[in-house]
Parts: C-alpha cells; structure tokens; sequence
C-alpha cells in the first residue's frame, strides 16, 4: 500500500507464536482423541447397562465432599454400595453410563457427516475450479441456494420427512455442510493451478482431469481439512439439537441431545443433574475440536 | 440504485428456488398427511377421497403453481389437517419469534462490540483473555441446554425470573420483560461470540494501519480516533451482524421450546410432525426470507458505511 517502510507494529505477527493457544491446542488434541475412543468403546466400558433401569429413580450424584472417598473405594476396589457418578435419570437409567457411552452416537455422526460431505465437497469444489466455465457455475449456484435455507430447521425437516434414522442424520447433515467444503477447496485449487508444477505435469502430457486429481487436489486440501475439526463440533451441536426437539436420534439410544431433553421436566422441580451433565459433555468435545482446529489453522499460517 | 435494485431481484430470485426446492421435497414423501389427518386404519378409498378433496392428487408442478399464485394475491393456503388459515397462524406467531430474536440481537450487539474493540485495544490483557474464553465458550454451548440451565439457576434457585412461558405487554412491561430475559440470553450468548470475535480481528487490523499511526502522530484524542477506527472497522462486523440475525429465527425456535414460547416454533414443528405440507413451506420461506432481508440491509448498511464498495 505505502511506499515508505515502517515497522510492523509489536504484535503484528501475535498468530504465529503463543504458548497459550498452544496449550489450548494440545487440550483439543486431548478431547479430540479422547471422544474418538469412546465411540468405539464407551457403550462397553460404561459401568452400568445404558438400557437397563437401576433400582434407583432420580437418585442425586454423590456430593462433591464425598467424592474422593468413593474414587478411592472403586479404585480399591473395596465392597460399597452402587455408585450413580452423575446420578440417575427419571427412569432409571445411570447418567455416567449413558453420558460415555453416547459418542457412538453423537461423534460417529457427526465424523460420518463430514467425512461424506469433505469428500464431496472437495471433488466438487475441484471440479468448480478446472472444469468448464458452466459448470463451476452450476456448482457455486447450487450451493449458494443449500446454504440460503436455514440449517437448523432444514436439517429438522428433512430428517423428521425421511425417517429419523442414524443414516438419514448423517446424509442430511452432509448435505448441509457440503457447500463449506466446496467453497474452501474451490477457491483454494484457483490459486494452486496457477503454481509451476501444474505447468510441468502439463508439458508431461497428463491428461487434464489426472492433473486436477493427483497434483491439483492434494495441494489444495488443507483449508478443508482445517475446517473438518470446526464443523465436526457444529455437527455435535446439531446432532444433539435435533434430537432434542425430536426430530433426531430416536430414544432409549444414549445420546446427549436426547438425554438433556428426558432431564428437561424435572428441571422445574430442582433436579438438574439429569440434563446438567450430557451438556457440558456436549459443551467440552464441541470446545475441543474448535480449539484442535484453530490450533491446526494457526500452524498451518505459521 | 441499480445495484440495489439488482440485489433486490436476485433475493427473489433465491426465495423462488428455495420455495420450489422445498415444495418438490415435500412432496416426495411417501407418508401423506391422509393418513395422518384420517388415522392408520383409513381404508385407501378414503386416503384417495382426501386427496381429491384437497388437490393432492394433481402433478406438482400444478399444485406448486397454484399455491404460488395464491401468495402473489395474498393467500398463502390453509393448512391440510385442521384448516386454519396458515396467514393467520404466521401472524400471530411471527411478532413472538421476532421480538426474541430482536432482544437476542440488541443484547448480542451491545456485548459483543464494546467488547471486541476492547480486546483489541488491551491484546493480551486480562480483558482480551476474558473475551477469548467468552467467545470460545460461547460457540461451544448449546444453546437449549444454556436455556434449561438458566432456568434451573435463574428461575427455580433464585427465583427471579419466571421459568418459561410467554406473558404478553398487556400484562405489563415489567412481567413482560423478565419473561423475554432468559431467552434472550440463551439465544444471545452464540452470537455474542461471533460478533465479538469479528470485531476483535477486524479493530486489530484496522488499529494496525498507516491512517490511525498518522493520526495518533498528529495528537488526535483517544476518542477520535476511535471514531476513525470503527468506520473502518465496522464493515465486516456488520455483514457478520446481519447473518447471524438471519441464523438466529432457526436457532429461536429451539429457544422458543424450552421457554415455551408460543412463537413459530409450535406452528412449525406441529406440522412437520402431522405432515403438514403447506405449512411447513410458508414457515421457512418466512424465515429464510427474514435471512435474505437482513442480508440486504447489511448490505445498505455496508454501502454506506464503506461508500468504496459502492463503486
């Protein structure tokens, strides 16, 4: 812009290093690995069946005073009464169990949405970027019209119209999330077919479309995959709203959304644990893969 | 003016093709509200009859053309399982939903910009911290569950608010307005990360460039340059400021469940969940038309702000 050379201000440079950030970094590593693990395995390792009632209906989580000395008992293994960690819900059911065990549900949907919708989008978005004029046309107007609807109620519409199945959920939230994918990939493959190996591979005599596959695609994959950890927390947050509202996952399955709503009612009359925890379980993955991903962008920028 | 004008058209344009997408996606549902308006064990000669009765047996292209038809005059249909007048039920519930998402808005907007400029003021100060952890926190909790917790914390153990429900201005504007605080809050709270965060990138760059060291050079008070600032800044937190009105009619329906609400919510998912074809169409065309004007004031708003895009 100017001609005169000025130093940069102190702090111009203030993304590049912060041990802060790096910390929150290696806190959404954490969550990130942490949530993976239960999807495969927290329905097994929940201490109590997640579909079979307790004996005890809306029995409080053990007090926090109390709390050491029964961490203490179980490690020990010593003989105790049935601990209910996060309590138990209004039909019975422990709410620690189920609170672990509902990323098989939660993240296995929200991974699932946005493994289809990144593999979509970024071939769509290439397509966008090397095919003819006309067709990256139709491919940036399409998107624009999915992501003039609102997202929330087209996600409820849509799941509640085609059945509320796992499998639904996952189609129709990537079908939501597509067009961020094809945006990112689009504009990133304009800049990437300009770059010299293009040229090269071309003076090679590859065909066009192997080019834009094998050189072009890779190059220009990374804004996406930033933005994978980002969306997966929103697929989180829709997932469980979904079926809050009903029109998601369908009960008794463990799942957050649908453990919120169940503790709903009992709110009014003081008991707030049932909906208290599968929240701030929702609450923390959704933080996790947020700052995973700010972290990988901002290394990415380094 | 053209431009505006041209914006104006391709608006339109976009409330057209959604309105037909949703119509065929309706529409292509197997289950028909016949059989949920008659009862699982309507014999097909009824199903039929119903469908006759009510046009549903037409192509439909030529249902969509003369329910289009009917909303160029006004009449925006009746709905299929009890009749009422789906004009009447969007204005009665739409000035709800608008008044929560207007609060939430007010209440985002007065949060989030004081204190994005301030954390771009003070970089790594406590307050900057302070706004970090809003705005990460913020985007993080969902918002039915924030609801429900404000409940349990502001209504049932402190006992200041009321715990859900609607009490209308007639009933005075104190009840009013302690019954519209929850809410508000809970739908606020997303945004309020947004805008913030907006506007602290957006402070930061622009405190970074030559105009503003010029300016501080000269001896400008603090106060006027801050005036310079934000004209230049305000743009990007704007357009963000108008989308995030947009999202939040589909978010201030979940709202509007856990405080009970009578807003569009109700009207809405009653009848995505009886089938309801038509009033699930004119409810999203209603909110996604709310979007595309937020989307053109912002745009004005831009202009005018920035008269260098206007061009």
């Amino acid at each position: 812009m100017s001609e005169v050379v000025v130093p940069r201000l102190a702090g111009a440079d203030r993304a590049v290093s912060r041990p802060r950030a790096d910390w929150l970094f290696r806190f959404g590593c954490l969550i990130v690995m942490l949530s993976l693990v239960l999807m495969v395995i927290g329905p097994w390792i929940a201490p109590y069946d997640v579909g079979r009632p307790t004996d005890f209906i809306l029995e409080p989580p053990p007090a926090l005073r109390d709390v050491p000395r029964l961490l203490w008992l179980s490690i020990t293994n010593a003989p105790r009464e049935p601990v209910y960690w996060f309590g138990t819900d209004s039909a019975g059911l422990d709410i620690f169990s189920r609170v672990i065990a509902a990323p098989r549900a939660d993240v296995a949907i929200a991974l699932g949405a946005n493994l289809v919708s990144l593999t979509l989008g970024s071939l769509l978005g290439l397509a966008a970027g090397v095919a003819r004029p006309w067709i990256g046309a139709l491919i940036m107007r399409t998107s624009d019209l999915v992501q003039a609807f609102p997202v929330f109620i087209t996600g409820m519409i849509l799941v509640t119209l085609a059945g509320r199945s796992i499998g639904t959920i996952i189609l129709t939230l990537a079908l939501l999330y597509t067009p961020i994918y094809v945006r990112l990939t689009r504009s990133e493959v304009l800049t990437q077919r300009q770059r010299g190996f293009v040229d090269a591979a071309r003076a090679l005599g590859r065909r066009e479309a192997w080019i834009a596959l094998t050189h072009v695609l890779p190059n220009a994959m990374a804004p996406a995959l930033i933005q994978f950890s980002v969306t997966i927390g929103f697929a989180i947050l829709m997932t469980a709203g979904l079926s809050f509202v009903g029109a998601g996952v369908r009960p008794p399955t463990p799942e957050w959304g649908l453990m919120i709503a169940a503790g709903a009612d009992q709110i009014v009359q003081g008991e707030w644990w049932p909906s208290l925890f599968p929240g701030l379980a929702i609450s923390i993955t959704v933080f996790g893969y947020a700052a995973f991903g700010n972290g990988l962008e901002r290394r990415h920028a380094a | 003016m053209f431009v505006i004008l041209g914006r104006v058209l391709s608006s339109l344009g976009v409330l057209v093709a959604v309105s037909i997408v949703l119509f065929t996606l309706v529409h292509a549902i197997p289950v028909s509200p016949a059989r949920v308006v008659l009862g699982g064990d309507a014999s097909e000669e009824d199903i039929a009859e119903f469908e006759r009765d009510n046009g549903l047996d037409r192509p439909v292209i030529v249902q969509y053309l003369s329910w289009a038809g009917g909303v160029m005059k006004g009449d925006l249909g009746r709905s299929l399982i009890d009749n009422t007048v789906i004009a009447v039920t969007i204005s009665q519930t739409l000035p709800v939903t608008l008044e929560l998402v207007l609060w939430s808005f007010c209440l985002a907007l007065v949060i989030a910009v004081p204190l994005g400029v301030l954390s771009a003021y003070h970089e790594d100060r406590w307050i900057d911290h302070l706004a970090r952890v809003v705005a990460t926190l913020g985007v993080s909790i969902p918002t039915f569950w924030l609801g429900l917790m404000l409940i349990a914390w502001g209504a049932v153990g402190l006992g200041w608010f009321p715990a859900g429900g609607y009490v209308p201005w007639s009933a005075g504007a104190k009840p009013h307005l302690l019954s519209m605080t929850l809410p508000s809050v809970s739908l606020g709270l997303y945004y309020v990360a947004i805008i913030s965060r907006m506007t602290r990138s957006s402070v930061g760059d622009v405190l970074m460039a030559d105009h503003v060291r010029v300016s501080r050079a000269m001896g400008l008070s603090r106060g006027r340059i801050l005036i310079y600032v934000l004209r230049n800044a305000l743009s990007p937190v704007v357009t963000v400021a108008a989308m995030s009105f947009g999202y939040m009619f589909g978010w201030a329906l979940i709202v509007e469940q856990v405080f009970t609400i009578p807003g569009m919510s109700r009207a809405l998912l009653n009848a995505i969940f009886r089938r309801d074809y038509l009033v699930i169409v004119n409810v999203v065309l209603v909110i996604t038309a709310m979007f595309l004007v937020a989307n053109l004031i912002a745009d004005l708003l831009y202009r005018w702000l920035d008269p260098r895009t206007a061009r």
